[in-house]
């Protein structure tokens, strides 16, 4: 067994009690740091207040040796440090050539895309925006129509929108590939109305397709889309993009005021009662 | 809360009666007001606290909106798909006392003069705005704004998208008026919003040359309501499809050249009257803003995201103004919060009777629900 094992720890807080009790706090056992020769820091050896204030005069000098001796070596230090700084620079100089790293241009515009879409949250826009997928509805200002403006408009006016521009595309085509209607195929059948209302329904379903980053999103958005996915709307809208349910035209051909499901032809929704354009005359006084 | 179902028709627009604490007509359509009929309900609610039907009309096409009768308590206005506007007595059944029929294309909104009590108003996706009086046939005025000299200016999609394959023509919709308000404060003054993002202010006693002032109020994306304060006559509310709601001071707008006579510029004029703003006031696009009747600064939306909110506008204390806007608070002055609809939200209206702060509300679900926004 060691020395350093054999030691009582009682024994030496009594040690360290009796040198404190003599005025000194100076360990009993010298420590591998003592250095002992006069530094700049020691060559006034006027009265410092601390010291004084905690240990009078009689123990200054003690006190600034003890502070001393526990110091690391400055001068070897020093010395170390000119051992390192000899090569600095060359580690400096070093560069690393990685062929992956992606060019400062690319840089520049991610950075700016990144800024632009902390400002502008993906869902602001909304483009249902009335009854508009009525039976003459052509009228819906769909999200990509939007984006494709925003896009354009960005083109023109700084470099830095491309990436954005571009990004926006993959973002479509990833959309799509997620959503894909499954279209008849004895969809031919339908007329230029059902069409148009097909494609709308697609477009609001796209709308409503919440990101792949919405597991990141707030929890205001995330509501919005656990609404938007049990709504019975966005359900109706799923049926007439996949042509599970269309317009029901009635015997001219022209109107519709009906929807229904064309593989089984049973009515999807509320039948329509037909309601006599008239007035109760002479009521209005 | 108290709560009403239509089955199978979603409720698209509510008003208290000016005469009856009790009494509510609801506008609905069938099909989400796709395709089918539309109904007319009125109702009342009773001592126990139960919303009960007194009537019920049912209409050809789906309704879109909902006035009473300013001047008689029977009487309620709904705007109708088919591009009519009906008049019916509520104690009367089937069919409506008065068929107004000059709109090419379905009207969205209906709304009675408040200061003289004898004409109404109404605006079309045709892109008009009409006026008439109960007792004729024929409207009394037919106001246009000027949307599509505008429209091109700001808006350069058409420009853009006109030389793309399968251009289907984005701005088919630009042209409908939204929504139409008389002013409460002045029998003359009216105020649309339209797919092209402005809102027109018209004084239908001037010349058409001279009669309308617009102003861009949503950033080129659709502005889907207007509301004059009750209060204040010369604040407007707009709210659109850019998630915002937007407080205007009319004082503050330019009434002379670029957006009457001549061709509308591009200067900052016209947002200088945006006095406060509610960015992302909702996660979607706003349906609906009205103002309370009961407090200057206090105003509730209506929105896509399935809610319905009320705001206190930071920019007026009741007093005077605090030159503060919402944008800068934290919670953006939104003092409640209602979340039981579960489908689109499009009628609110605040109650004119017994404490302030009860409010109706109707959505795509079906659903009335009255409560309280001011807890």
């Amino acid at each position: 067994m060691s020395d350093a094992c054999r030691t009582n720890p009682i024994n030496q807080i009594i040690q360290k009690g009796h040198s404190i009790h003599n005025g000194s706090l100076i360990p009993s056992k010298p420590t591998r740091f003592i250095h002992r020769e006069p530094t700049a820091h020691h060559i006034d050896k006027g009265p410092h207040a601390e010291t004084s204030f905690l240990h009078r005069a009689s123990n200054m000098k003690s006190v600034d040796d003890v502070a001393f001796q526990n110091r690391p070596s400055l001068t070897s230090f020093e010395n170390h440090i000119e051992e390192s700084s000899s090569w600095i620079p060359q580690f400096s100089s070093m560069e690393i050539n990685d062929p992956l790293e992606f060019s400062s241009e690319y840089k520049n515009l991610y950075s700016n895309y990144e800024s632009h879409q902390r400002q502008n949250s993906s869902r602001q826009q909304f483009p249902i925006t009335s009854s508009m997928v009525r039976k003459t509805a052509s009228h819906l200002p769909s999200r990509n129509m939007f984006r494709q403006q925003r896009q354009e408009n960005r083109n023109s006016s700084t470099d830095a929108f491309k990436f954005d521009a571009e990004f926006q595309n993959l973002e479509n085509e990833i959309q799509e590939v997620r959503y894909e209607p499954i279209i008849q195929e004895d969809e031919s059948w339908l007329d230029q109305d059902q069409l148009e209302l097909q494609k709308i329904a697609t477009d609001i379903v796209k709308c409503c397709t919440p990101p792949l980053s919405s597991a990141s999103s707030t929890s205001t958005v995330s509501s919005i889309d656990s609404k938007l996915s049990e709504s019975k709307f966005i359900q109706l809208m799923r049926g007439i993009s996949s042509g599970d349910v269309t317009l029901k035209k009635e015997a001219n051909g022209h109107s519709a005021s009906e929807l229904f499901s064309p593989s089984n032809g049973e009515l999807v929704g509320n039948e329509h009662i037909p309601v006599e354009n008239q007035s109760h005359r002479g009521a209005y006084n | 809360m108290l709560r009403y179902h239509m089955q199978g028709f979603s409720g698209y627009g509510v008003q208290y009666s000016p005469f009856f604490d009790n009494k509510l007509a609801v506008a609905a359509g069938s099909n989400f007001g796709l395709v089918g009929n539309g109904k007319l309900y009125i109702l009342e609610i009773n001592r126990d606290g139960k919303i009960e039907e007194r009537n019920s009309f049912l209409t050809q096409d789906c309704l879109f909106d909902i006035a009473w009768n300013e001047s008689h308590e029977n009487q309620v206005l709904v705007a109708q798909g088919d591009g009519t506007l009906r008049l019916f007595d509520t104690s009367l059944k089937e069919y409506p006392i008065a068929i107004f029929k000059e709109h090419e294309r379905e009207v969205f909104s209906c709304d009675w003069n408040l200061v003289n009590r004898q004409t109404f108003l109404s605006s079309s996706w045709d892109g008009s705005i009409k006026i008439w009086s109960p007792l004729r046939n024929q409207s009394l005025m037919s106001l246009t704004p000027r949307p599509l000299e505008i429209t091109k200016m700001v808006d350069p999609l058409n420009a853009i998208l006109s030389n793309k394959k399968n251009f289907t023509g984005i701005s088919k919709n630009k042209n409908c008026v939204y929504q139409a308000q008389f002013s409460p404060h002045d029998q003359n003054l009216v105020i649309s919003c339209s797919g092209n993002s402005y809102a027109s202010l018209f004084d239908i006693r001037l010349p058409p040359s001279k009669s309308q002032t617009n102003f861009l109020v949503h950033s080129g994306l659709e502005a889907l309501t207007c509301d004059f304060n009750k209060y204040r006559p010369y604040v407007i509310a707009t709210g659109g499809v850019d998630n915002a709601v937007r407080i205007w001071d009319i004082r503050m707008l330019k009434t002379s050249g670029s957006a009457t006579t001549s061709r509308p510029t591009h200067t900052p004029s016209h947002n200088a009257a945006c006095i406060n703003e509610i960015p992302n006031a909702h996660g979607l696009a706003i349906r609906k803003v009205t103002w309370s009747p009961h407090h200057s600064n206090i105003l509730m939306s209506a929105s896509y995201d399935m809610t319905c909110r009320v705001w206190k506008d930071l920019s007026n204390n009741g007093i005077k103004e605090t030159y503060k806007t919402n944008s800068t608070d934290t919670g953006k002055g939104c003092l409640f919060n209602f979340t039981q609809h579960s489908e689109f939200v499009f009628g609110i209206d605040w109650s004119l009777w017994g404490k302030p702060g009860y409010v109706a509300s109707t959505a795509w679900d079906g659903n009335l629900f009255v409560w309280n926004g001011l807890g």
